[in-house]
This record gives C-alpha cells, sequence and structure tokens, in this order.
C-alpha cells in the first residue's frame, strides 16, 4: 500500500515541482512583458502628445489627424487614448479632444463594447464615454441605467454626470425613483454625480424633484439643491418644510440654510418652528439654517437648544447664537443658570468651540457694566466647571492688564468655588 | 505497550493525511477565487470613482484613530502621514495611552498644541482622560492625553471623541499612502448593502524611504526576518483574505489599517479590552450584531489601499507578537463557540467560524505534531524512509507553490516592488521561508495554545523595527493581527 502511496506522491511532487516553475517563469515573463509594455506606452504618449498640440496650435482641422486612426489592440490607440485624456484635462485644447476621439473612432469603438456581455468590458466602455464626454452617446448609456447590475448602474450614473447635459441629467432624473427601489446603487453615489451638473441643473432638479412621490428621490434632490447653494430653489424648499417624511424636511432646511437669506419674515417663522422638531437633523438643520438667516425672534428657541439632548444640536444652536444675535452673552448668561451640571459643561465647551470665550475676555475691558457683569459672571462660571484653559493662557501672555487682574480673580473665585 | 503505541502513531498518519489534504484543498479554493476576484479588480480600478470623491463634499467625514503608547520616535512621522491623506473631511485624532515616554510632548513641541477643555462623553466607558491639545493651525487634529488601560480602550476613548460618521483605525507606527482612506472609503459609500468594516493592505515599512510623512520610495529591507514577512503578508493579504471576502467571510481586518462606522460599533459595544486581538474581536462581534438582528451588512477588505507599517526585526519580538496573534484568534473563537455550526448563523457559522478554528488555529498545532509523528512512524519502521523524505518535501514544496503563487499575484496586480531585484529577492524568499521560518512560527502559535491552557492569557508587547531590543517596560503595541 505504502508503495503505491509512494507513486501518488511521486507524481504529485512532480507535478507542485512543474507548477512552481511554471509560476515562477510566469512571474519573470510577466515583469518583463509589463516592462516593455510601459516603456512602448511612454514613448508613444511623448510622441504624440507633442505632434497632437502642435497640429492643433498650427490649426489643422481635426479631420486631417485620420493617420492617427490606429487598430484598437495596438500600443498607439492607448497612447493616443491617454494623450486625447491629457488634452479634455486642458482648457486650451478641451474641444479638440473631445473631437479627436470621435473623429480617431474611439467613440464608435467603445459604443460598440456597450454590447459586450462581459460586465467588465462593458463598465469599462461606459465608463470612458463618460471621461470622453461624448454627448452623442447619452442615449445609448442612459437606457443602462434600466440594467439588474448593481455594478453597472452607477457607473453609468458617473459617466453620464460627466457628460453633463441637460439630456443627461433628464436620463438620471427619469429613473432615480426605480433606481432607489431597486437597491443598485447608494444614494452617496448618485448625489456625488447629480453635483457634478453644477448650477444649471437647478431647475430640473426643482421640477423633477416636485414630480416624485418617494421621499427618497425628494430628499436626494433636495440634498443636491443644498449643495449646489441655490436660490432659486427656495420656493421648493418651503413647499417640502412641512412634508411628512423628516429627511425631506432636514434637507429642504438645509437647501435654506445654503441659499443664506432673502426670505419673508413669515417663511423664517416656519424655520424656527423646525427647531422643536421631534427629529434631531431636522432640528439640526433648523439651527445651522438658523445660522446664516439673521432672525431675532429665533434668539429664545435657539437658546433651548443650547440644552438639547444631541451635541451635534447643541453645536449647531451655540454657533447660530453667536453669528446671529446681538443678545448672545445674555442668552449664554441665562442657560448657564440651569442646575444640569452636563447641560453647563456643555455650554461652556460650545463657548470655547465657537471662540465665543475671546470676545468674553476682551469684555472685561468694556466700559458697558452690563456687559462687564454678564462677560464676567459667564467667565466665573466657566472657571469653575474646569474650562478655564483659554483665561489661563491670557494670564500667561494676554497684553492687557486690566483684563489679566480680572482674570486672576475669577480663576480664584472659579477655583474656590 | 508498543502495539499500542504503533497504532497510535499510525491511526495520527492518517489522520495527518487526511488533515493535510483537507487545508491544502482550501487553501488551493482560496487561492483561485482570490485570483479571479483580484484580477477582477484590478481591472475594475481604471472605472473606480475614487478620485471623484476626493473632491465631493458627500463624501462622509472620516476621524483616523491612533492610539499611541511610547511611540516618541515614530508618533510625528505617523500624524503627518495621516495629515496628509487626500480625503475631503477627516480629523486626526491621537490617544495618548499614558505614555511613560516623550509621546505627548513630542507632539505638542511638533504640532504646536495647547491644552483646551472639552467635555468628555463617556460612551463607551473608558479609564479617565487627562486632557485634550489642540492647535489653530492644524484645525483637524486633536491629541487627547488618558491614563494608561490598553490599546482596546485607547481606541473607545477616540470613538468617544470623534464626531464623524466613520472612524479608520491606524497604528502609531504605520504610514497611510496618500490615497489608502478614499479607496477604502469608495466602496463603503458605493455599496447598496451598509458596509460596516473595511480594511486594506498593510506591508511592511522596513526598508521603504519616506520624506515629509509620505513613501517616497519603495525598497527591501535587509534583514531577512523582515522578507520573510513581507512574503507572508502578501501571502495573508492578496489570497487569504481576498478569497475570504468574496464570501463575506472576513474575521480579521488589521486594527493597523481598518475603516468601521461608528454607529455599529458603538452598537455593538466599542472594544472589548480583555481581548488580546481587539480588532478580530471586534470585527466577529459585528458579524454575529448584524446577524442576530437579521440586518443586511458587509465587512470588506480591498487589495488595493495600503498602509505601511513596521515589521519585528528580531525572533524574540516576532514570537511574542505571533504568539499575541494566534491567542487572540483562540480567545476570539472560542468565546464564539456559540455560533460554531449554529443555523442561526448561516455561512459565518457553518463556513467562516470552522475555516478560522479547522485551518488557521488548529494547522499549526497538527503540522508540528505531524512533523513528530512521520519522524516516529520511521523509527517504529511503519514508514519507509523514501515515503517520510516525500511526504516531508510534499508538505514544504506546498508551501513554496503558496509563496510563489502570492509574489506572482502581486507581479500581476499591484507590483509595488519595482527593480528586478526585489522580483528574485521576493521570489527566494518564497522559496526559503518554507525551511525554518514556516516551523519556527507553527512552533510559536503551539506557544500560545500552551499559554492559553495555562491560564496566561496576557498581551506580550512588541517593539518593531530595526534593531529594537523592547520590554514590557517600555515597549509598544501594534495591531492584534496583520
Amino acid at each position: 500500500m505504502f508503495a503505491e502511496l509512494e507513486q501518488i506522491l511521486l507524481v504529485f511532487l512532480a507535478f507542485l515541482l512543474l507548477v512552481i516553475l511554471t509560476v515562477l517563469a510566469a512571474t519573470i515573463y510577466r515583469r518583463a512583458a509589463a516592462l516593455r509594455k510601459y516603456r512602448i506606452l511612454d514613448l508613444n504618449r511623448e510622441r504624440f502628445g507633442k505632434r497632437f498640440r502642435e497640429l492643433i496650435d498650427e490649426g489643422v482641422s481635426v479631420d486631417e489627424v485620420s493617420a492617427f486612426a490606429f487598430p484598437s489592440r495596438s500600443a498607439e490607440w492607448h497612447a493616443v487614448e491617454h494623450v486625447l485624456f491629457g488634452l479634455l484635462a486642458d482648457r486650451r485644447y478641451e474641444s479638440a479632444g473631445a473631437a479627436l476621439f470621435d473623429k480617431l473612432g474611439y467613440r464608435s469603438h467603445y459604443e460598440r463594447k456597450l454590447e459586450n456581455r462581459n460586465i467588465i468590458v462593458k463598465s469599462s466602455a461606459v465608463e470612458k464615454l463618460g471621461r470622453m464626454r461624448c454627448e452623442a452617446s447619452t442615449g445609448k448609456l442612459a437606457p443602462l441605467l434600466e440594467a439588474k447590475n448593481a455594478e453597472i448602474v452607477p457607473i453609468t450614473v458617473r459617466a453620464l454626470s460627466k457628460i453633463g447635459t441637460l439630456e443627461a441629467l433628464g436620463g438620471v432624473l427619469d429613473r432615480l425613483p426605480d433606481l432607489y427601489s431597486r437597491s443598485f446603487v447608494s444614494r452617496k453615489s448618485i448625489e456625488s454625480s447629480l453635483r457634478n451638473f453644477g448650477p444649471a441643473a437647478v431647475p430640473d432638479l426643482v421640477r423633477y424633484g416636485e414630480r416624485y412621490v418617494d421621499p427618497v428621490s425628494r430628499a436626494s434632490v433636495l440634498e443636491v439643491l443644498g449643495v449646489l447653494g441655490a436660490p432659486e430653489a427656495l420656493p421648493f424648499a418651503f413647499r417640502n418644510l412641512d412634508h411628512g417624511d423628516s429627511e425631506v424636511r432636514a434637507k429642504a432646511l438645509k437647501v435654506i440654510g445654503a441659499a443664506g437669506g432673502g426670505l419673508p419674515p413669515g417663511e423664517k417663522e416656519k424655520v424656527v418652528a423646525l427647531l422643536g422638531d421631534p427629529v434631531w437633523f431636522v432640528r439640526l438643520q433648523a439651527a445651522k439654517a438658523l445660522g446664516t438667516l439673521r432672525h431675532d425672534k429665533a434668539e429664545a428657541v435657539l437658546a433651548k437648544r443650547l440644552l438639547d439632548s444631541n451635541w451635534q444640536v447643541r453645536n449647531a444652536a451655540a454657533t447660530a447664537i453667536v453669528q446671529t444675535s446681538d443678545n448672545a452673552i445674555g442668552i449664554f448668561l441665562d442657560t448657564l443658570g440651569t442646575t444640569d451640571r452636563y447641560a453647563k459643561e456643555s455650554v461652556c465647551e460650545e463657548i470655547q468651540k465657537t471662540d465665543f470665550v475671546y470676545r468674553l475676555i476682551d469684555n472685561l475691558d468694556s466700559p458697558g457694566r452690563d456687559t462687564y457683569g454678564k462677560s464676567r459672571e459667564i467667565l466665573k462660571i466657566m472657571a469653575s466647571l474646569g474650562y478655564g484653559t483659554p483665561l489661563r493662557e491670557y494670564l500667561e501672555s494676554g497684553a492687557d492688564d486690566r483684563i489679566r487682574r480680572e482674570l486672576t480673580l475669577i480663576v480664584q473665585q472659579g477655583a474656590a468655588s | 505497550m508498543r502495539a499500542f503505541a504503533v497504532s497510535l502513531v499510525m491511526g495520527f498518519n492518517y489522520f495527518i493525511l487526511f488533515y493535510y489534504g483537507f487545508v491544502n484543498l482550501a487553501y488551493t479554493v482560496l487561492l483561485l477565487v482570490s485570483t479571479v476576484v483580484i484580477l477582477r479588480y484590478i481591472r475594475k480600478i481604471r472605472y473606480s470613482p475614487f478620485k471623484d470623491f476626493i473632491t465631493s463634499p458627500e463624501t462622509p467625514p472620516v476621524s483616523i484613530l491612533v492610539p499611541a503608547y511610547n511611540e516618541e520616535r515614530v508618533i510625528v512621522r505617523t500624524v503627518r502621514s495621516t495629515l496628509a491623506v487626500n480625503y475631503p473631511f477627516f480629523e486626526v485624532i491621537v490617544i495618548n495611552d499614558g505614555s511613560k515616554d516623550a509621546t505627548l510632548d513630542t507632539l505638542i513641541r511638533t504640532f504646536h498644541l495647547r491644552k483646551v477643555d472639552s467635555a468628555y462623553r463617556n460612551v463607551l466607558k473608558t479609564a479617565p482622560v487627562r486632557g485634550f491639545y489642540y492647535s489653530p493651525d492644524v484645525p483637524n487634529l486633536l491629541v487627547v492625553d488618558k491614563e494608561n488601560s490598553g490599546k482596546a480602550d485607547s481606541l473607545n476613548c477616540g470613538i468617544n471623541v470623534s464626531r464623524s460618521p466613520y472612524f479608520c483605525t491606524v497604528d502609531a507606527d504605520s504610514v497611510l499612502e496618500e490615497n489608502a482612506l478614499i479607496k477604502l472609503m469608495t466602496p463603503t459609500v458605493e455599496s447598496p448593502v451598509p458596509v460596516v468594516a473595511c480594511g486594506g493592505v498593510i506591508r511592511a515599512l522596513n526598508g521603504i524611504h519616506m520624506e515629509d510623512g509620505a513613501v517616497r520610495s519603495i525598497d527591501l529591507p535587509r534583514s531577512s526576518l523582515a522578507m520573510f514577512q513581507i512574503v507572508e503578508y502578501l501571502r495573508a493579504f492578496l489570497f487569504g483574505r481576498v478569497g475570504l471576502d468574496a464570501m463575506n467571510g472576513i474575521l480579521i481586518l488589521s486594527g493597523a489599517f481598518s475603516l468601521f462606522r461608528k454607529a455599529s460599533v458603538v452598537e455593538a459595544g466599542g472594544y472589548l479590552p480583555k481581548n488580546v486581538t481587539e480588532d478580530m474581536e471586534l470585527i466577529t462581534r459585528l458579524h454575529r450584531h448584524a446577524i442576530e438582528r437579521k440586518t443586511p451588512y458587509a465587512i470588506k477588505f480591498i487589495s488595493d489601499p495600503v498602509c505601511w507599517t513596521e515589521v519585528p526585526e528580531d525572533l524574540k519580538m516576532l514570537g511574542r507578537q505571533r504568539r499575541r496573534w494566534h491567542l487572540g484568534l483562540m480567545q476570539s473563537i472560542i468565546q464564539n463557540r456559540s455560533a460554531l455550526f449554529n443555523p442561526r448563523y448561516g455561512k459565518f457559522g457553518w463556513v467562516v467560524l470552522p475555516y478560522y478554528l479547522f485551518i488557521e488555529l488548529l494547522s499549526p498545532v497538527v503540522e508540528l505534531i505531524g512533523y513528530v509523528a512521520v519522524v516516529l512512524s520511521y523509527l517504529f519502521g511503519m514508514l519507509s524512509l523514501d515515503f517520510m523524505l516525500l511526504f516531508l518535501a510534499l508538505a514544504v514544496l506546498y508551501g513554496i507553490f503558496l509563496s510563489t503563487a502570492s509574489v506572482f499575484l502581486e507581479e500581476v496586480t499591484y507590483r509595488r516592488y519595482p527593480r528586478w531585484g526585489h522580483l528574485f529577492r521576493l521570489l527566494f524568499y518564497g522559496v526559503i521561508e518554507n525551511f525554518g521560518y514556516r516551523q519556527i512560527n507553527s512552533f510559536w502559535r503551539c506557544q500560545a495554545f500552551l499559554k492559553y491552557l495555562v491560564g496566561m492569557r496576557k498581551w506580550e508587547y512588541v517593539e518593531k523595527g530595526k534593531g529594537n531590543t523592547g520590554s514590557r517596560k517600555n515597549g509598544k503595541r501594534e495591531s492584534g493581527s496583520p
């Protein structure tokens, strides 16, 4: 039996040895082949790169460069493709580069690849057509969004966004609810791509946003409008402030915050009301929006939010108060009157983070007794709660002697309490 | 008595033969799967959108957590490399875990930090925090100084302080490639299934030339021990993890460079300080947590983003490291034994855990006993010398095949080591690591078994890099797994 086993082992060993030698040889061959390939590619890239720029500078028409149309598997084909992508990135040669892709057969080549059954070949072709900004390919790319494949869909969305035309945008927006319902693409992917269409896309985004019934698509469009900071989207955003879906409300607030001022007071009241929304991220966006809208009536509600259960909301409320209120000192002092130590610490932290503490320190030299008194009181509370580092720093390196004297007393009193 | 011993050895021989066939079959399947997956991935990189995400406001913010204990020698380099990553919104949080050396002072001096007051929310309970350090010049750097309590606790502290929905752990002696983080985040953002954790490749920093916190040129180290580890890392990352990732079966993502969804980690209870390989334990718990709640999830491994980390260059330190990794693996499997072959956990219970138990955990023990059994069989006259030598040759040749195949995979994919000399050295070490190095590794891992049995389950400190002679008193910590 062992003799048979020995024979089997021997055969297996010989086979293994052969495999190892093959792997070793393949590794070395692969290195040599790759070096050769990239050397040729580099040479061609340099040669064609120079030549194309010269021809375009000389004013040679696109039709006259057909000598650079190489077979698609050749090293020259790949080198020319690299060079043309380089031209696309250069504003001076951008339009000529796009036209050359068409003229030299790259567009038709990759459009043919869209029929390929191999998903990697297909995805690669989609990506190339997008990068080439082939407007003429939009009609062939958009239907790919209906593919039942999680790989091709996000690449197609990105490709269409790189083409960047309104037709391409329509191709995506027409299918947006369907894309989300089939879960073939993440929201972040789509939102990143939609942003690429830029401000010109705003009217279409609003038009489609109004049409969408499902909250995910509507929130997604609002998110993009918020990033684009589009004032013309404000009416659409306002109409969504009382939407039943919390995410839609939050994204609508984001649009309002990003667009800045210019709102009628009645509309501002709606934003203030959302500071009391049961969902924390709606309150957060409301506080952030109020940070960019000056609205006196928001002060009291923002002050309440300094004690919100969520730290992001507290932070946004403190920032909004510092940015917009003339009575920030009074608001902070009133809030520090709470008996909840944790809440007081949170307020102290926000005062430090927003750099408001430095304004308080400067106020120790203020002629106004009210401002001086309130600032001193806040600093005293901060010192007693262990938030005295900026005070000690001023004591070490501050310039104003009067302030330093005041701070010495405050720090001593804070330590004593 | 002799008859009993002979039957025992004979029976064990058959077991070894079966086990050896089973393990190698599993490795071959993994290698084949990895080759297909990695080659597909390489082609997909060409149309990866990571460059778009670098400038996108939609890219989620990330907190990079760098736990540091006695890292004065390398901490500045690490912080500089993390601050230099290409990523739209990130903060770097260094957690000084009560270092006894000048780690904190070095950071304060280099980055002009000043102490700031901040409320510490102890969501995940940790040792007390002594202070926060910040500089307006580097607004996305925060240093937290806390009492010494271990790496896991420091990471929990970092999670408490972090303000981003994702966090990335980086060892204090590691260097990130500038696009590493965005490459890790891209599949996370793109995945329609929530990705709760995602890990990248770790490579040996030894021999690499650095400038301003970034890798300037790649070279190989002179140390043979470091060379063995480079080949070993290639094998572990390029075919081991890629293969397991294909079935969402990753249990080990290196703590030296992994990305996590913070909400999922907090929900699962954060890192457990009592485990010696906190990273592996967390990943295992994240699997179980998601399966028990029946929530769709993915834990990914991406073979492209690279983090360079120092590897030990002396046997003593390497032994400590390997014992600790194996001890951690053992702890994780024992803690999760209720999921083993439990239908409720599906492939996690039926494939992933058994793979780690029978192949990763037990193989060194079986291998060492196997060597002894084959020699004993020869001495008892049950095996001919020819058969014994053939069997040993098979074991060694299969190891050589796996190592050279890993170098081949590296060559057809990332080709990070650019010179011909690098390639030949990698192939050379891929061959000779099977004559001694592999066996020493198995020995260390067996030692971990014994240590576990006698209750010695504490963290062994490891000093890495060139010419280090670390000790427990002034040692450094590194990730719980490669």
